[in-house]
Parts: structure tokens; C-alpha cells; sequence
């Protein structure tokens, strides 16, 4: 009896921890926050958002605190993980002035937000469009308050969206992950190295949980995920996994094969060890999709399995690394055990969910 | 002007005009953005409104036929409306109907609620 | 994500022309004329066939050895002038009306309704004519002159030249208030720091040496109406008994060219059924008699008269026209100055580059006043009570002007906006159309292709002239602006 009501006593303990543990955040229709238990399979909380559609979510780097980027009135709103509160939400946009902003990280102070943004002045008799710019966000002052126009040679289309962020744990440099990789000096706006290494094609439009969603936040120095790498000559793709020290700017690339046409980003286990993405093959019609798993420490494909795969998706990892989330453009989450590579369930989260990605807190 | 040699005053406004033109686009205060449209590969831009887009619809995919949609198709057109994928069928988010998402969350299952929005 | 589709540059609006072994554009958007190199040529005869985009162009360019750097100036040199459009472009922005309050410039006073000639064809009493005077004034009175002065010097606002011309009916036929009107208005147009210009028109057969005279001595421009040699003259220029007019005034226009040289002295010759040979009358005009210019015009007709020309007929004119025209340029390019005046005035449109939103400045900057003091859009329309657009002791009535002026821009008429020679005929006159449509926004169908092969030979001539001679082109938009 002792010994019961002790082990009881531990259990109890141990409860509030596993209350946080497993809750995907996932940005929906219309204008809300979800939050849904990995456990139970069900929404438990729909927090709704004041400045509009999330189209982007980023946890902060002690992940207390969850950012969301809104797209109707380009707005940021914080959410306080802990107390389950919005604890923060203004817009960017007056009568005369609109951002288009993609998403961004949060420097580790939690103080400044940096991303590519476009701005749009209304004048009187015109609207003025800019160049994409580097775009310091005060989430205090809940401005911007510095932007400078994208380098020239950077200034492709698509500049200002597509892009993964990262930032290095100092503050210092700020990472573009695109069609190349370009750091950018916090402190001046400017590009000062680039990468050839691209991020590889995605059907649509998501790219915030490129890679790093659940790994990065663990190892916040470091980023990996997977590359494309060409030859200079006939342009050959190649894609690989690539670790980027943050802090140091360097990077170390392995390439593994041929590029397929669309790779959905690395989600990595937590003890780092494997790694998981989507292949797709084809395009249109003839798409073919597969996850294939990563032995991280021999940087090898180590399996493979053919699933029916909708046209556009998002591929997510829950907390403990032992499932994979198909998700996006629905309100639909399949669930694919990572070891067998089955689909094992489906969920219902009610909404259809936005292109603004998955995070899961631990 | 190097090619066009202007031989009436009409003309020579033009080629005034012109370098007038190219002397602030040195000087960097034109807006290049001007001519955006024109470029080789054309920024694609939604700033001002989803009917500025010339976007081809929904009814096909990028190869023409309809393998590449969304099955069913309804699971795009959230999606779509947010980013100003099918101006024409789908209302224009940024300017008029940011909240023509509000009636229905799951657009796959609650499609009737979706009002019809008239220009 | 926006899919934009591919832009293809397509040609613009112009009319492309040779001349000298060059090649030009009229560019309709503007109304100005480019000589092409041979680059823009090609391209444009490329883009002719079928529109390119942007990265084809200058793929094909640098094909042909032109730097990268070349190729895009070309493509943004010709696009900047909207030689090149691309394919969404809507069509090229109609001429803006003029505002409405535009300052009045020129009157003519029609100082009598009356004419001691009966020429057959005339419009203000022939078949065709619109006007109506019955019961109306036949002389103008001192009165009403000084008025309508007084009006066009309020009228003309910040304008620092005014002009009167003088009208009828035979003009001379009140000649005591010509003199005493053009002693006031020098008088009045002094007085409130404006210069004024005066000109008339006459059949010549009133001409007496004292009117020579005191038109040379005020500077006085004279056109005389006129159809050519004796048999041509005679054939409808007549009097009321039907006798030809041709032995009287020809003494008296060898003393007015003798007498008057403080102006130029210009006949206008009205083709008719029979009056056809343009090279023959234009020969004894300018040279027998000694005019200085010599301007043709077809008659305004509804159609079917028997003095108006054929189409046969209008064919013979337009040969000659071109035969005058060769000299015309001839005489330029050797640096004299030729009285044929149908080429001359399109040359100077051109070296304007007028781009015009009506077909002159009737209503606008020109108004007519008939005897009684009625206002009305130009000298064509006075005493036509379907017309009238106010008086002068009254003023101008707005709406009606607004009305006149809306039918006749260029960019009401449907025919037009197709017409690359829009910028320069922006539809043609308001009376010929009235009397042949019996709408003065009606586009003069019946001259387009006329139209647009005299302009395009006019632009010809310019080419050559700009290739050959520019000086000359230079010196003669000086020139025509002290005639």
C-alpha cells in the first residue's frame, strides 16, 4: 500500500509534464490558432487571431513562445505557450502602408523579428511597390523599424517568399535558405556570404517547416536538412544533407544522389540519428510520392515506401519522432508510423489548415 | 536615343523625355518597378489586389489537364484565396473579402457556406 | 502562387514609310516621325509578322551580333517611345479635349451675307447650303463689329495675339466697315497689350486700288476664290446673269499682287465636275498671275450634284496633286519655297506633330459671327439656325459648344480610331460632314483613303526632306509662322 500510493505519488508528479507534451500548433481557416493533442488524437484549444490568417508560425528560440504571422492586415501575433495566451498582437499595415511578409525568425532575445518583406506605399494617385528588402521587425515597438533593399543579384523572382530562416545563436547572422543560400549581417541589412546550395522544389507554396522544425529548436546552432547542389557546367541536380554551423557560417555537405523533382523538407528525430522526407517523382499526373528515411550518421537512404500522397501537402514529425504527419491543404493529418512506413490513422482537426506549418512543442 | 532619330518636335519631346527618364533611373529615384511586367522572368507580385494576377483559373492544372488539382478540388481553395491563386473565381483577399472565409472552416465539407461574392 | 504569363511585345500604332532609301514611322500615339536605323527596322518587321517576348528578342539580337547590352537598350528605346507595346497594352490614350474655358483666338466676322457674284456651287447659296437668312441682317452694322471686337478681346484671355478675318458673302462688298473695324480693333487691341492680325476673303471683283492700298498698308492677308484660267473660272464662277467673272478680276488681281506686298496672296481653287486640271490652274494661278500659294479643295457637296466630282474624277485630282507634289519636293530640296499650299500646310502639322482632338479649331479658338451678331462655330455656319451657338452681345452658349465639341473629337467617331492618319485629320471638317451625313461628329468617310494617301505622301516628302535637306524643314517652320 506504501509503495502504491508512492508510485501513485511519482505518477501524479509526473502528470503536469506530460500534459504539455505532444500539442501540435497548426495555423487554420478562419483566422485561427489549433491546438491539437497528439495523444488523443483531438483539438483541444482553437485560439482565435485578431489580425487575420496565420500564414506563418516560428517558435521562439526557448520555445516559450509561439510567433505567428498573419497575412490579412500583415500582423504578428505572439503566443505564450505557458499560459495558452495570445499575448500579443498588432499589424504592420496603416491606410497607406502594407507589408507583404512570409514568415521570418525571431532573433534569440525574442526582441526582433527578421524576414524579406515587400513594401506597399499607397500615394495619392499611385501604389509603390518595393524591392524585396531585409526587414527588421521591434516586436516591442510593433514596427519595422530598419529595411534594406535585397542585393540586385539577389533580387529574383521569388525572392521574397519560398525562403526557410534561420538565425545564428548570437544574433549576428541572419540565414536565407532559397535557390541559394545567402547570410545576411543583422547589423547592416547586407548580404556578406552565399551558398550554392539550394533548398529543393516543394509542391506549392509551403516552405516554413523546411527542415529544422523540431531538430533545430534542440540544436540551435545548427541547421540541416536537405540541398540541392548542381554542377556548374551541365547544371546536374544533386541532392544531399547538408549541417550548417550558424554560429560559424560553415557548412558541410554530403551529396547523396540525383535530385528527385520534390523533396519535402528533413524532419529528424529527436536524437538525431535519422531523418525522414518526401520524395515526389513525376509531376501532375504521373506524381509518385515516397518517404524515404535517412541514417544521419552515415548520411544514407536507408528505406523507402510508396504512399498515396495528395497534390499539395506538408510533411510534419510529431515530438517523439515515432510518427509522420501528412498534412496541409485539408483538414486532414494522415499518420504513417515512421517505422513501417504504414499509414496507421487519420484525424479530423476541423479546419482546413493553413499553409503555415506545424510545430510541436515539447 | 541611339535607333530612333526624331525628325519632327513631337519626336524630339520624346527623346527628351527619354533622357530625362534614364537620368533618373540613374540617379535611382525611377521606379524601375515600372516596367516590372515586362521583364524576362516577370516578378510575380500580388500587392495591390488579387485582379492585377493574370492567372489562368482553376479548372487546369500547369500541363492542362486536371491530375495536378487537388482531390477533391475544394481542398485548394483556401489555399488559393489567400494567395491569390484564381483571381477570378476566387475572391480578392487582399482588398475586398478578407473575410470570406469566415462562414466555413473546412471548405471540403462546408462548401455551400461559402458566400458568393458579386464584383 | 501567380502564374503571370509570358509578354510578348507586339508592333504599336504607326504608319511605316520610305523615302530616300530610308525608313520612318509616323507614330500615331504622338504624332511624331522617327527615321529608323536598320536594327529597329529589322525588329520591327520581325515583330510584324508575329509578337515576340522579351527574351526571344533579344536572344534573336544577340544572334545577329549585337551585345547583350545593345540588344536591351533597343528593345527599352523603342518601348519608352511605344514604337514596341506589349501585348496587353490597351490602345494608345485619345487626344484629352481641350479644357473648356479655352481662350478664343480668331473670329471671323461675316460682315455681310450678301455677294454680287452667283457662283453655282457656293455653300452659303447653293443647293447644299445650311444657312438661313431669311429675315436675318445682310450687312453687319458698326455696332455689332465693335462688340464682336470687344468680345474677342475679353474672349482671348491670357492670349497675347488675336486674329480677325473678315467674311461674307463678297467681303468687300462692305468694305466702309472693314476700314473702320480694323481701325478700332488695332485701336482696342493696343489698348489692352494684345496684337491682332487681320485677313479676308474676296472673289477679287470689288478690288479698286484704293482697297489695295489700305490693305497693304495694314498688313492685311488676302485670299482670293478663285478656279483657274479663264474657260475654268468662267464655268461656274459667275454672276448672276451667268456671266464668267474671269475678265474682271484679272486686272485687278495683277494690281493686288503688284500693290500688296506686305502679306502673301493665296488663291483658293474649288474643284468641280469639269474644274479638275490641278496642274494646268495651279500653272496659270502661281504663274501667269503671280500668286504666292495656291490651295486646292474638292467642293462640299452632299453627293450627287451635277458639279461634283466623281470618283473618276477625284482619281485625275489626286495624280495631279502627286505631280505638284514632286515639285514640291523638288523645289525643297533646292531650298526654294513652292505655292502649292496642300503640301505645304501638311508639312508644317507635321513639324508640329499635331496631334489633334478635333478637326480644327472651330468652336474652340475660332468662332464665326454673321451679320446680326450670332455666334457660330466658324465662318460655314453662320446665319444656320441649326447652329447658332450664341451672340456676342450675350455670349457664348456653353452647352451647344460642349455638344459641337463632343460630337467632333476624334475620339467620338468609331471610323476614326483605327486611322493611323487620325492624329493630323482627327475626321475631317464639321461642315462637310453636316452637309454630307448631316452630323458634324460624322467622320468624313468619303475622303479616308484620299486622306490617308495624301498624308502618307506628305510623309514621304518629309522623309526626303529630312534626309536630304533638313534645313530646310527647319527654316520653314519659322517661315509659316510670320505668313
Amino acid at each position: 500500500m506504501k509503495i502504491l500510493r508512492t508510485v501513485l505519488a511519482v505518477c501524479l508528479s509526473l502528470l503536469p509534464l506530460q500534459a504539455q507534451a505532444g500539442i501540435m500548433y497548426l495555423g487554420g481557416y478562419p483566422n485561427v490558432l489549433i491546438l491539437f493533442d497528439e495523444t488523443s488524437g483531438t483539438v483541444t484549444k482553437r485560439v482565435p487571431l485578431a489580425s487575420g490568417l496565420p500564414t506563418a508560425l516560428r517558435e521562439s528560440v526557448d520555445r516559450k513562445k509561439i510567433y505567428v504571422s498573419t497575412i490579412t492586415t500583415s500582423g504578428m501575433e505572439t503566443y505564450d505557450v505557458a499560459t495558452g495566451k495570445v499575448t500579443d498582437s498588432f499589424s504592420l499595415n496603416t491606410p497607406t502602408l502594407r507589408y507583404r511578409i512570409y514568415g521570418g525568425v525571431p532573433d534569440p532575445t525574442g526582441r526582433y523579428f527578421y524576414t524579406v518583406a515587400q513594401r506597399i506605399d499607397k500615394e495619392i494617385d499611385r501604389y509603390k511597390i518595393s524591392k524585396p528588402q531585409y526587414t527588421v521587425i521591434d516586436l516591442k515597438l510593433k514596427k519595422v523599424i530598419r529595411a534594406v533593399d535585397v542585393a540586385t543579384e539577389d533580387d529574383t523572382p521569388g525572392a521574397a517568399y519560398r525562403s526557410a530562416y534561420a538565425i545564428s545563436p548570437d544574433g549576428k547572422f541572419f540565414y536565407i535558405f532559397r535557390d541559394k543560400v545567402i547570410v545576411v549581417s543583422t547589423a547592416e541589412l547586407k548580404a556578406i556570404e552565399r551558398f550554392d546550395l539550394s533548398k529543393p522544389e516543394i509542391s506549392g507554396f509551403e516552405n516554413v517547416n523546411f527542415g529544422g522544425g523540431v531538430e533545430a529548436i534542440r540544436n540551435p546552432g545548427q541547421y540541416i536538412s536537405l540541398f540541392n547542389a548542381a554542377d556548374p557546367y551541365v547544371h546536374n541536380k544533386v541532392f544531399g544533407i547538408a549541417r550548417f554551423d550558424l554560429a560559424s557560417r560553415q557548412f558541410n555537405f554530403v551529396p547523396i544522389g540525383p535530385a528527385p523533382s520534390t523533396m519535402a523538407g528533413l524532419q529528424v528525430t529527436p536524437d538525431g540519428k535519422e531523418g525522414y522526407t518526401v520524395v515526389t517523382n513525376g509531376t501532375l499526373g504521373n506524381k509518385r510520392c515516397e518517404f524515404w528515411r535517412f541514417d544521419l550518421g552515415t548520411n544514407k537512404v536507408l528505406d523507402k515506401a510508396e504512399f498515396p500522397c495528395r497534390s499539395r501537402f506538408q510533411l510534419g514529425m510529431s515530438g517523439d519522432g515515432s510518427k509522420l504527419y501528412i498534412y496541409g491543404a485539408s483538414f486532414d493529418i494522415e499518420v504513417y508510423d515512421a517505422k513501417t512506413l504504414k499509414l496507421e490513422k487519420t484525424w479530423d482537426i476541423g479546419n482546413d489548415a493553413t499553409m503555415a506549418g506545424l510545430i510541436v512543442s515539447q | 536615343m541611339k535607333h530612333l532619330r526624331p525628325l519632327n518636335k513631337k519626336a524630339v519631346q520624346i527623346e527628351q523625355a527619354q533622357v530625362e527618364h534614364a537620368r533618373m533611373e540613374q540617379a535611382g529615384s525611377m521606379l524601375e518597378e515600372d516596367v516590372v511586367a515586362l521583364q524576362q522572368q516577370p516578378r510575380p507580385h500580388v500587392p495591390m489586389g488579387c485582379s492585377l494576377a493574370f492567372s489562368p483559373g482553376w479548372e487546369v492544372d500547369a500541363g492542362g489537364g486536371t491530375a495536378g488539382l487537388c482531390q477533391p478540388v475544394e481542398r485548394d481553395i483556401y489555399d488559393c484565396y489567400v494567395t491569390c491563386f484564381w483571381p477570378v473565381q476566387v475572391p480578392d483577399h487582399v482588398n475586398y473579402s478578407p473575410d470570406w472565409a469566415s462562414n466555413c472552416a473546412v471548405a471540403t465539407k462546408d462548401w455551400r457556406n461559402l458566400d458568393l461574392v458579386f464584383p | 502562387m501567380t502564374v503571370m504569363t509570358a509578354h510578348r511585345y507586339r508592333p504599336g500604332e504607326y504608319h511605316s514609310f520610305a523615302a530616300e532609301g530610308a525608313d520612318f514611322i509616323y507614330l500615331v500615339s504622338a504624332g511624331a516621325i522617327f527615321q529608323l536605323d536598320e536594327a529597329s527596322h529589322r525588329l520591327l518587321q520581325r515583330l510584324e509578322q508575329s509578337p515576340l517576348g522579351h527574351a526571344e528578342i533579344a536572344r534573336k539580337l544577340t544572334e545577329e551580333g549585337y551585345d547583350a547590352a545593345d540588344a536591351e537598350a533597343l528593345i527599352r528605346e523603342l518601348r519608352f517611345a511605344g514604337v514596341i507595346v506589349p501585348d496587353e497594352a490597351r490602345r494608345a490614350l485619345p487626344p484629352s479635349s481641350p479644357p473648356k474655358d479655352f481662350p478664343l483666338q480668331a473670329l471671323v466676322l461675316n460682315i455681310t451675307n450678301q455677294c454680287n457674284l452667283a457662283c453655282t456651287y457656293c455653300y452659303e447659296f447653293g443647293a447644299d447650303k445650311i444657312a438661313t437668312p431669311q429675315g436675318k441682317k445682310k450687312y453687319m452694322t458698326i455696332d455689332t463689329a465693335k462688340t464682336s471686337v470687344d468680345f474677342l478681346l475679353e474672349q482671348s484671355a491670357g492670349r497675347k495675339g488675336v486674329h480677325i478675318t473678315f467674311f461674307g458673302g463678297e467681303t468687300l462688298m462692305n468694305f466702309p466697315l472693314l476700314k473702320e473695324v480694323v481701325a478700332y480693333a488695332t485701336e482696342q487691341a493696343s489698348a489692352a497689350g494684345k496684337t491682332i492680325g487681320f485677313s479676308l476673303t474676296t472673289n477679287a471683283t470689288l478690288l479698286t486700288p484704293e482697297i489695295i492700298a489700305f490693305l497693304s498698308d495694314n498688313a492685311i492677308g488676302v485670299t482670293v476664290s478663285m478656279d483657274g484660267p479663264p474657260d475654268l473660272q468662267d464655268k461656274r464662277r459667275v454672276y448672276k446673269n451667268g456671266k464668267g467673272s474671269y475678265a474682271v478680276i484679272e486686272p485687278r488681281l495683277r494690281a493686288l499682287i503688284a500693290g500688296h506686298k506686305t502679306r502673301a496672296i493665296t488663291a483658293r481653287v474649288t474643284l468641280t465636275e469639269g474644274v479638275t486640271d490641278v496642274i494646268r490652274i495651279y500653272r496659270h494661278l502661281k504663274e501667269d498671275l503671280g500668286f504666292h500659294e495656291v490651295g486646292f479643295a474638292p467642293v462640299t457637296s452632299q453627293g450627287e450634284r451635277d458639279y461634283s466630282i466623281g470618283a473618276e474624277g477625284m482619281e485625275g485630282v489626286l495624280a495631279q496633286f502627286h505631280a505638284l507634289a514632286d515639285e514640291w519636293l523638288e523645289s525643297a530640296l533646292q531650298g526654294r519655297s513652292h505655292g502649292f499650299s496642300n503640301v505645304s500646310e501638311t508639312i508644317s502639322e507635321l513639324i508640329q506633330g499635331v496631334h489633334k482632338s478635333h478637326p480644327c479649331g472651330a468652336g474652340l479658338g475660332l468662332l464665326g459671327v454673321s451679320p446680326s451678331g450670332d455666334l457660330s462655330p466658324c465662318h460655314r455656319f453662320t446665319d444656320a439656325d441649326t447652329h447658332t451657338m450664341g451672340h456676342i452681345s450675350s455670349g457664348i452658349d456653353r452647352d451647344k459648344q460642349s455638344d459641337f465639341l463632343a460630337r467632333g473629337h476624334v475620339d467620338a467617331k468609331y471610323d476614326c480610331q483605327s486611322c493611323w492618319a487620325r492624329p493630323l485629320c482627327a475626321g475631317g471638317c464639321h461642315h462637310e460632314a453636316f452637309v454630307r451625313y448631316g452630323d458634324t461628329g460624322h467622320a468624313n468617310l468619303h475622303y479616308c483613303d484620299w486622306i490617308r494617301e495624301w498624308t502618307d505622301r506628305c510623309l514621304q516628302i518629309y522623309g526626303a526632306l529630312a534626309a536630304r535637306n533638313p534645313e530646310f524643314l527647319e527654316r520653314f517652320a519659322a517661315r509659316k509662322a510670320l505668313a
